[in-house]
Order: C-alpha cells, then sequence, then structure tokens
C-alpha cells in the first residue's frame, strides 16, 4: 500500500490533499483538490456542491452534530481514491453545505492508515500510509 | 476638544470543522475494502465491484 507525503513551505492551517469519489452506481468520478482531513469529523463528509456534481443517487439518511448544531441530511455510497493511490469501496459518506471544502476526510478513511504530522523548523509535513494487507 | 482615536481591530478568520456524524447503520451495506488504486480498476474492469 502507499503513502502520501505534502510538504508545506510554511505551518499548515489545514491539510488539504486531493482524493477521487466515485459513485458506485453509475460510476461517474470526480476529483478534487480540497479534501480536508480531519480528525474532528468521525465520518467523511462531501460538500452539496460535489454530490450534485457527481450526480449521485442518496443511499440513505444521516444526521450530523458538530460546532454549526445539528442537521439531518442524506448519505451516498462511494468509492474512495485516496492520494495514497489506495482505494477504499463503499464508503458511506454523508452530504453537508461545505463553504470551504468539497469534503472532509474523516476519521472512518483516517483510521485506516498511518498519520504523521512533523512541524520542524515551522514547516508542516504531513504523511498518510496504508499498511499491508495480506 | 478631545478627540478619542478608536484603533481598528483586526480578526482573522477561524475555521473549526467538528462533526459527529450518524450513518445508515445499513447491515446490508457492503463491506468496504481497502486496495491499490491498480486492483480497485482492474476489478471494477472485471465486474467484481
Amino acid at each position: 500500500m502507499g503513502t502520501f507525503r505534502k510538504q508545506y513551505d510554511t505551518q499548515a492551517e489545514a491539510i488539504i490533499t486531493p482524493c477521487v469519489f466515485i459513485t458506485t452506481d453509475q460510476l461517474r468520478r470526480l476529483r478534487t483538490d480540497s479534501a480536508v482531513w480531519d480528525t474532528g469529523s468521525t465520518a467523511t463528509i462531501i460538500s452539496s456542491r460535489l454530490a450534485k456534481q457527481l450526480n449521485a443517487k442518496a443511499y440513505s439518511k444521516g444526521s450530523m452534530s458538530g460546532i454549526g448544531g445539528e442537521a439531518e441530511g442524506d448519505t451516498y455510497l462511494l468509492h474512495v481514491l485516496l492520494p495514497t493511490g489506495d482505494a477504499v469501496t463503499y464508503v458511506e459518506v454523508y452530504e453537508t453545505p461545505l463553504e470551504d471544502y468539497d469534503a472532509i476526510i474523516g476519521m472512518d478513511l483516517i483510521t485506516l492508515g498511518n498519520m504523521h504530522l512533523d512541524s520542524i523548523g515551522g514547516k508542516t509535513t504531513f504523511t498518510f500510509s496504508l499498511p499491508d494487507r495480506a | 476638544m478631545e478627540t478619542t482615536k478608536i484603533k481598528k481591530a483586526t480578526s482573522s478568520r477561524c475555521r473549526v470543522v467538528s462533526a459527529k456524524v450518524k450513518l445508515s447503520g445499513n447491515p446490508a451495506k457492503p463491506k468496504s475494502e481497502v486496495m491499490s488504486v491498480e486492483d480497485f480498476e482492474r476489478r471494477l474492469e472485471d465486474g467484481n465491484i
């Protein structure tokens, strides 16, 4: 399994990487360069804009509670291609309007691998790798 | 006449992302698997996903 490393010239405000989302029914795919890695999110979330562009069919209903209060919304079943060069199939993601990002990579995906954050000399380096699976 | 100068406060926008998400919990949901993109594309072509 692969390793992804991103080095920032300064102290990073957020870890933002590319990511590809693929619908499980029509296999429509969309790449975004604006997926933020967030250990504060229990699940992976896509923006309403991304869901619309994917023309994804809702899978079920979910709910979210966080800084902005509580809300209910649609969930989608998607394949996710991570920047490590790995794919995670059939990930149920939650949709909500997001202003700043196209997607939030949540703990459901983060805990599949090893995440490392270095801040040597005021420069942030983000590393994520997935262990080999027998 | 006394003039009071008010210093304009500068602020930076703080973005906070925190979300506790409850999903469907559907037991019939297909199981998630992790694989290389190459394996994924091959299995997709073979109709195994």
